[in-house]
């Protein structure tokens, strides 16, 4: 057990290594074991998964706002609302 | 980096799959598109752009640099979201070639799942989970954006990783 960060509370030292090393396999985007039961890591794997599938824009950049390439989802419309994220 | 345009070119090439990443981690789609983020990324690279003759190396990581702007975007681009309209773009024009709408909608339904629960950290957390994750820095890069040593940043995530666990299974479990 070590101390924590200002709080006090005490931090078992192997999980803490064990969630670091976890973080590091995730930001790796390494495949995570069959039937994870991790449901964190199962969350996160998810949100890296959708953040990484969705095409990244390609090409030099442009200013923001600029017309897209044309073909696929060219007709753009105004929406009034985005959801705050935190 | 002044003058030397391959150089530039490289490293643009290289921090911005990170910093598209992370703007659509932090900002999420708009009417299922991720556009609106992608633009914020946009801006972020530009702005780097921008401020690299300004840069010095001072030791400390070019990613803080580099994810200081992008937090700094970022509350701009959510503090105008609420009063002004964000363009989406409407139904495709041609074939599809991403995953089947099942394996998409399953995917998409868990990624808004994480992204609520990292809603519901204290700020300091979810950012810290978003870069270390999404943007692959390191414990001492995430706290050197954040102004914490390496030892903090392993404390606070392991924090953060316990609530992000307690608030699944007990959303699991009202789900059920």
């Amino acid at each position: 057990m070590i101390e924590g960060s200002g709080d006090g509370e005490p931090v078992d030292l192997r999980s803490l290594r064990a969630d670091d090393a976890l973080l590091d396999r995730l930001a790796a985007r390494g495949p995570g074991p069959a039937g994870e039961q991790d449901a964190a890591a199962r969350l996160l794997r998810a949100l890296l998964e959708d953040v990484d599938a969705a095409d990244a824009p390609a090409g030099p950049l442009s200013a923001p706002g600029a017309p897209r390439p044309a073909g696929s989802r060219a007709r753009a419309r105004s929406r009034a609302t985005a959801p705050e994220r935190g | 980096m002044q003058g030397d345009a391959g150089a530039t070119e490289v490293l643009i090439g290289r921090v911005r799959p990170m910093v598209v990443r992370y703007c659509r981690a932090r900002l999420g789609r708009v009417s299922g598109q991720y556009h609106a983020a992608d633009d914020v990324a946009q801006e972020v690279c530009i702005a780097v752009l921008s401020a690299l003759p300004r840069y010095r190396d001072m030791g400390r990581p070019f990613a803080s640099f580099v994810f200081g702007i992008a937090a700094h975007k970022i509350a701009d681009a959510l503090r105008s979201a609420v009063r002004t309209a964000v363009p989406t773009e409407d139904l495709p024009d041609g074939p599809d070639e991403r995953p089947g709408p099942e394996e998409t909608v399953v995917r998409y339904l868990e990624a808004e799942q994480a992204r609520v629960l990292l809603h519901r950290l204290p700020g300091q957390q979810r950012e810290l989970v978003l870069l270390r994750v999404v943007a692959g820095l390191s414990a001492e890069e995430t706290g050197n954006v954040l102004g914490m040593t390496a030892g903090a940043v392993r404390v606070a995530q392991h924090r953060a990783l316990a609530r992000l666990r307690a608030m699944a299974v007990a959303m699991e479990e009202s789900g059920r």
